[in-house]
C-alpha cells in the first residue's frame, strides 16, 4: 500500500471524518518561530545593545547647529568714507520637490515678476522635482524681499524661503582698490585690507543650537541656546581719498601721456608710515567683480605684489651707506672711467661720460654708475649689503596687505651671487624690490635715518564702540640722524645743479631721485623698455610726505626724469596743498 | 441547548489579544502628530468606527458557521474579482496606485477582502481532495486563482498586495499537502523569475530593494524610511521614551508611520518591552490559528484557519521586518494596527472565522442555528457541500 506520508495515517477515514496528520502546519509553525525569534534577536540588539547611540543618533538629526553670521565690519578712508560695507539682502532659495505638489510654474511666473526678468531661467532651476535645493537669486534688495516674504506668509509661494545674507559694496568701485580688497562669494576677504584683517572684519560667528523638526520648526520641550554674533570691527584707512584720488588721475594722465603699460603711485607720511594713496594700474572694480570672467593679474597689488629692478633711485641707499660708514662723505671724489671693468664685467654711465674727480653729489647729480660702484667698492660687500638689509629689502616691509613679497636680495654666499652683482645693485640693477620697499627705504632717510613699517590702517572701531589706534612701528634706526641729514643735503645740492629739472616744484622745496631701470628677462633686458621713475619728499628741511611715481614701459621718453618727475611735481603742488602744507615764501 | 457553540478560555484569550493589539493601534495613532481634524476626516475617529464595526462584523462570523462561507466561495471570489476589475476603472489613484473605492469619507481596498476570499476558495477546492494526494492537475489549476488576482493587482499596481495573493495559495497548497516536488517547483521558478521581475518593478519598487540591502546608499532618499526606522525603534531603548520624548515619530523624521512604519513608532514610545508586547499578542492569535487549524473537524476548517495563519503571520512578519530592517519595504501594513478601514474590517472577519472554526468544531452543520439565519436554499446547498464532500 503506497503510503502518502501526508495524509497516511487517515487514509483510509471516510471523508467527513477528523482530517489528516496536522504535519504541514507544524513546519508552518516552526517556521513562524524562526521568524519570530529572527525578529527578536533584531530588537535585542536595536533596543538593548545599540538603543544608545541609535539615540544619540536621533538627538543629533534633531539638533541644528545654525551658524549666525557677524555683520562684517566697514572700511572707510582716513576722511570718514566708506570704501567697503556690508548690506543686509535676502538670498531666495527653493525647495523643487515640494514645489513639484503644487504648481511649480505658475510659482515660477510670480518669483519672476517680483524679481524681473524672465520666468525660464527660474523654471530650469525648480522645474526637476528630484532637487531639494535651488538657489534662485544670491541677493534680493530689501523692498522686493518683503514681497517674497508676505507671499511665503500668504501661502501663496509653497516651497520658496528666504535667507538673510549680506552683501559687500564698494561705494567707492575701483578708488584704491588694491588696498581695499575684495571678498568672495563667501564673503571671505580675498585681497588688500578685505585679506589681511579679514578675521577682523569678519567677527564672531553666533551659534543657534536648537532642537528641529525636519521641517525645521523647533520641538518646544528640545534644546535652545542661542550665542548672539559679535559684529566685525570697522576699520579706518590711513589712504585719504582725495589724495587718493589725485594719485590716481596723475597716474591715468602719466600713462596716457606716455602711452605706458602700468604704474604705481605711492604717497606716504614718512613719520609714521602711513600711506595716503596706493594708486595702481592696471587695477580692477570690486563693485563689479561678476563682470570679470576669472581673477587675473590686474588683481594683483602691483605695490606690493611684483618686483622690479629700481635702477638709479637706489643710489640714494648706496650712498647712504657710504656715508653712514664713513667711507665717504660728501666732496669725496672719484676718478672712474666711464667704461669700467668690475670682477669681468664691463659697466658704462647711463650718458657715457667720464667725469674726473667728481664730488658724490655730481654722482647724485649725473646719476654716475660708476660713481655708485665705487662708493660700494668702498663699503665692500658685507657692509654693502648689510645697509641693503638694513633698508628693508630682501623682505616684506610688514604693511598690513595681503600678498606682499620680499623681492630678490642675492648677496654673497648666495649661489648665484657673482662678485660683479656688488657693482650692479650699487645702482639698482640686479636687484629685485617693490614700489613699497623703495617707499619705505627712501621713507628711512627722509625720517632721520629711522625705517618705519608702513601701514594703510590706522584704527580699528569695534562694536563696542571702543577705538584702538594701530601704534606706528619703526622697525630700525638704518642710518645715523646726521648721515639723513647729509644725504637730504645732498640730494638738495644735486637736484638744484641739474638744469631742467621737471621734479621740483615752484612752491614746495622737495628733494628726490630718478630711476630709469632696464627691465631683466630671462637671458638678458627688454630691448627699449624701461622703468622710469622718481621717489622723493618734503618739505625741506622736515619732511612729511614721500611720493614714489613708477611708469612702467613708457612708449615716449624712457627716462625717470621725462616722464615720472613731471608727475612729482604736479602731485606735491596738489598734495601738500590738500595737506595744508604751507608753501615758502616767496614763491 | 447543549451544542450551542461555546466560546472556551482559548477563544477568550485570543479575542483579548485582538483587542489589544487593536487599542494600542488606536492609541498609537493618536499619538503620532497627525494634523488634527475634526469628524470622519480624523483618522482616528475613522479608525475607531472601522474597529467598531469590525468587531461587530467578528462576532457575527464567530457565532455563525463557518461552512457557510465555503458555500458561497464561488461567489465571493467573483464579486472579489469583479471589484479589482471595477477599481481599476473607478477607483481612485493615491501614491500613484489605483487601489481604492471611494464612498464619501470611506475607502474601500477590494484587494483586502480577496485576500479572504481567495482563502475562502482555495480551501474549499483543496478540502474536496480530502485524503487523495494533490495531483498536479489540481495543483496546477488551483494557481489560476492566485494568478488572477495577482494579475488585476499588478495593473493597479501593488506589488505587495500580489505577493500576499501568491503567498495565500502556497500557504494553503503545502498545508494541504501538495507534493513537495511541485512545491519546490514553484519555489524554483520563482526565482528564475526574480530577474524578470526586477525588469518588471517601476524605479521605486528597485530602489527599495536595493536600500533593503543597503539603507546608508541613498540616506535621504529611498533608504531614508529604513534608517529613521532603525533610529526610532533604537531610541525606545528597553522601557521607550513615552509619547513625551518619542520625538523620532512625533515629528515627521519618520514617515508612512501611521501605515508601514507603525511598528517603529510603537516600538519608541514603549520600548523593547512595548515591541514584544505587541509580537506576544500576535504569537498568541498565532498559537490560537494553529491549534484550532490542526483541532479543526474538517479539511476545510483546517484549511481556512491554516490560510489565514499564513495570511496574518506573512503579513505582520514581514510588516515588523521592514521596521527592524530584516525584510525590504513592501508597504505592506501591520494587521489590526496600521491606519486603514478595510484591513482592519477584513481582518476582524478573519479572525471571526477562526472563532467560529474553534467554536463549531464537531458540531453538525447549522445545529443548533445561530443568530444569523440563511435561505432554505443555501442550506441545502450547503448540506449538499458536505455531501458531496
Amino acid at each position: 500500500m503506497p503510503a502518502n506520508p501526508l495524509t497516511d495515517p487517515n487514509e483510509n477515514q471516510p471523508p467527513q471524518s477528523e482530517p489528516g496528520h496536522p504535519r504541514r502546519l507544524v513546519l508552518l509553525a516552526l517556521g513562524g518561530a524562526a521568524m519570530a525569534s529572527l525578529i527578536g534577536q533584531r530588537l535585542v540588539k536595536w533596543q538593548v545593545t545599540e538603543s544608545a547611540g541609535l539615540a544619540a543618533n536621533a538627538s543629533l538629526q534633531q539638533r541644528s547647529e545654525e551658524l549666525l553670521t557677524a555683520r562684517r565690519g566697514e572700511i572707510a578712508s582716513s576722511d570718514g568714507a566708506a570704501m567697503a560695507l556690508s548690506q543686509p539682502v535676502h538670498k531666495v532659495i527653493a525647495a523643487p520637490d515640494v514645489m513639484a505638489a503644487f504648481d511649480a510654474g505658475s510659482i515660477a511666473d510670480r518669483l519672476s515678476t517680483i524679481l524681473g526678468g524672465d520666468p525660464d531661467p527660474i523654471m530650469l532651476k525648480v522645474g526637476d522635482p528630484s532637487r531639494r535645493y535651488a538657489v534662485i537669486a544670491d541677493a534680493v534688495e530689501p523692498d522686493r524681499s518683503e514681497i517674497i516674504r508676505q507671499g511665503i506668509e500668504g501661502g501663496e509661494l509653497p516651497g520658496v524661503a528666504l535667507e538673510p545674507v549680506s552683501r559687500r559694496v564698494y561705494p567707492n568701485g575701483p578708488l584704491a582698490s588694491h588696498v581695499v580688497g575684495f571678498v568672495n562669494g563667501a564673503g571671505v576677504g580675498q585681497a588688500g585690507v578685505e585679506a589681511f584683517y579679514d578675521e577682523e572684519l569678519t567677527g564672531k560667528p553666533g551659534f543657534l543650537i536648537r532642537d528641529q523638526d525636519p521641517l525645521g520648526r523647533n520641538i518646544p520641550v528640545g534644546r535652545y541656546d542661542p550665542l548672539p554674533p559679535q559684529a566685525g570691527a570697522n576699520l579706518t584707512l590711513t589712504i585719504d581719498r582725495r589724495v587718493q584720488h589725485m594719485a590716481e588721475q596723475e597716474l591715468e594722465g602719466a600713462l596716457a601721456a606716455f602711452g605706458a603699460h602700468g604704474g604705481t603711485i605711492l604717497i606716504t607720511d614718512p613719520r609714521n608710515g602711513d600711506i595716503l594713496a596706493m594708486a595702481n594700474r592696471p587695477t580692477f572694480n570690486p563693485a563689479k567683480l561678476h563682470e570679470y570672467a576669472f581673477i587675473g593679474p590686474n588683481f594683483l597689488n602691483p605695490a606690493v605684489s611684483l618686483i622690479f629692478d629700481p635702477g638709479s633711485t637706489f643710489k640714494i641707499m648706496t650712498m647712504a651707506a657710504g656715508l653712514d660708514a664713513g667711507v665717504i662723505s660728501p666732496r669725496s671724489t672719484h676718478n672712474l672711467p666711464n667704461n669700467y671693468e668690475y670682477w669681468g664685467v664691463e659697466f658704462r654711465n647711463w650718458d657715457d661720460r667720464t667725469y674726473p674727480n667728481q664730488t658724490m653729489t655730481g654722482v647724485l647729480a649725473k646719476s654716475t654708475n660708476t660713481g655708485a660702484i665705487y662708493v660700494a667698492d668702498r663699503l665692500g660687500a658685507d657692509k654693502f649689503y648689510a645697509y641693503v638689509r638694513a633698508f628693508g629689502f630682501g623682505k616684506n616691509t610688514g604693511v598690513d596687505l595681503a600678498g606682499e613679497v620680499p623681492g630678490i636680495l642675492k648677496t654673497r654666499g648666495h649661489s648665484e651671487w657673482y662678485p660683479s652683482d656688488l657693482a650692479a645693485n650699487s645702482f639698482g640693477q640686479s636687484i629685485s624690490v617693490t614700489p613699497l620697499q623703495m617707499a619705505a627705504a627712501f621713507g628711512a632717510i627722509a625720517n632721520g635715518g629711522m625705517l618705519v613699517k608702513p601701514r594703510v590702517v590706522k584704527s580699528h572701531i569695534y562694536p563696542s564702540g571702543e577705538t584702538a589706534q594701530n601704534e606706528p612701528e619703526t622697525v630700525a634706526q638704518v642710518v645715523r640722524p646726521d648721515t639723513a641729514k647729509t644725504i637730504i643735503e645732498m640730494m638738495y645740492d644735486a637736484e638744484h645743479t641739474i638744469s631742467t629739472n621737471l621734479a621740483l616744484s615752484k612752491k614746495y622745496s622737495t628733494v628726490g631721485k630718478t630711476g630709469t631701470a632696464e627691465i631683466p628677462v630671462s637671458g638678458g633686458i627688454l630691448p627699449e623698455q624701461t622703468i622710469a621713475s622718481y621717489i622723493g619728499f618734503g618739505p625741506i628741511p622736515a619732511p612729511r610726505v614721500l611720493i614714489l611715481v613708477k611708469v612702467d614701459r613708457p612708449s615716449s621718453g624712457t627716462w625717470g626724469s621725462a616722464v615720472a618727475s613731471p608727475v612729482f611735481r604736479s602731485l606735491v603742488d596738489r598734495v601738500f596743498s590738500h595737506l595744508r602744507i604751507r608753501p615758502e615764501s616767496g614763491s | 441547548m447543549m451544542d450551542r457553540p461555546q466560546p472556551r478560555p482559548m477563544d477568550a484569550a485570543v479575542l483579548l489579544s485582538i483587542l489589544g493589539l487593536i487599542t494600542l493601534g488606536l492609541i498609537t495613532l493618536s499619538r503620532i502628530g497627525l494634523p488634527p481634524s475634526a469628524g470622519m476626516d480624523s483618522q482616528i475617529v475613522r479608525q475607531s468606527i472601522f474597529a467598531l464595526v469590525g468587531i461587530f462584523l467578528f462576532a457575527m462570523v464567530a457565532y455563525s458557521d463557518y461552512r457557510i462561507v465555503g458555500i458561497i466561495a464561488w461567489v465571493l471570489f467573483g464579486v472579489s474579482v469583479l471589484l479589482l476589475i471595477l477599481v481599476l476603472f473607478f477607483g481612485v489613484t493615491r501614491y500613484g496606485a489605483q487601489r481604492w473605492f471611494l464612498f464619501g469619507p470611506i475607502q474601500f481596498q477590494p484587494s483586502e477582502l480577496a485576500k479572504f476570499t481567495e482563502i475562502v476558495l482555495l480551501a474549499r477546492l483543496f478540502a474536496k481532495y480530502q485524503g487523495e494526494p494533490i495531483k498536479f492537475r489540481i495543483f496546477a489549476l488551483s494557481a489560476l486563482i492566485p494568478a488572477l488576482l495577482i494579475a488585476l493587482t499588478l495593473l493597479q499596481p501593488d506589488f505587495g498586495t500580489a505577493m500576499i495573493f501568491f503567498v495565500i495559495w502556497f500557504g494553503i497548497a503545502f498545508i494541504a499537502g501538495s507534493r513537495i516536488l511541485h512545491l519546490g517547483a514553484v519555489v524554483l521558478l520563482s526565482i528564475a523569475a526574480a530577474p524578470l521581475a526586477w525588469f518588471l518593478m517601476r524605479p521605486y519598487m528597485r530602489e527599495r530593494v536595493v536600500t533593503f540591502f543597503d539603507p546608508t546608499i541613498d540616506p535621504l532618499g529611498a533608504g531614508y524610511n529604513v534608517l529613521q526606522a532603525r533610529i526610532a525603534v533604537g531610541s525606545g531603548g528597553l522601557w521607550g521614551r513615552g509619547s513625551t520624548g518619542a520625538t523620532q515619530s512625533q515629528l515627521e523624521f519618520l514617515r508612512v508611520r501611521d501605515t508601514d512604519f507603525i511598528f517603529a513608532v510603537i516600538a519608541e514610545h514603549l520600548g523593547f518591552v512595548g515591541s514584544i508586547l505587541v509580537l506576544s499578542l500576535f504569537s498568541i492569535i498565532f498559537a490560537y490559528a494553529l491549534v484550532v487549524a490542526i483541532r479543526a473537524s474538517d479539511d476545510f476548517g483546517r484549511y481556512l484557519a491554516g490560510g489565514i495563519l499564513v495570511l496574518l503571520a506573512f503579513e505582520v512578519f514581514v510588516s515588523i521586518g521592514m521596521n527592524v530592517g530584516i525584510s525590504p519595504v513592501t508597504g505592506i501594513t501591520l494587521p489590526l494596527m496600521s491606519s486603514g478601514g478595510s484591513s482592519l474590517v477584513v481582518t476582524l472577519i478573519a479572525l471571526g472565522t477562526l472563532v467560529s472554526i474553534s467554536i463549531h468544531r464537531g458540531m453538525p452543520m447549522f445545529n443548533p442555528p445561530t443568530r444569523v439565519g440563511l435561505p432554505a436554499r443555501a442550506r441545502r446547498a450547503a448540506i449538499g457541500l458536505r455531501d458531496r464532500a
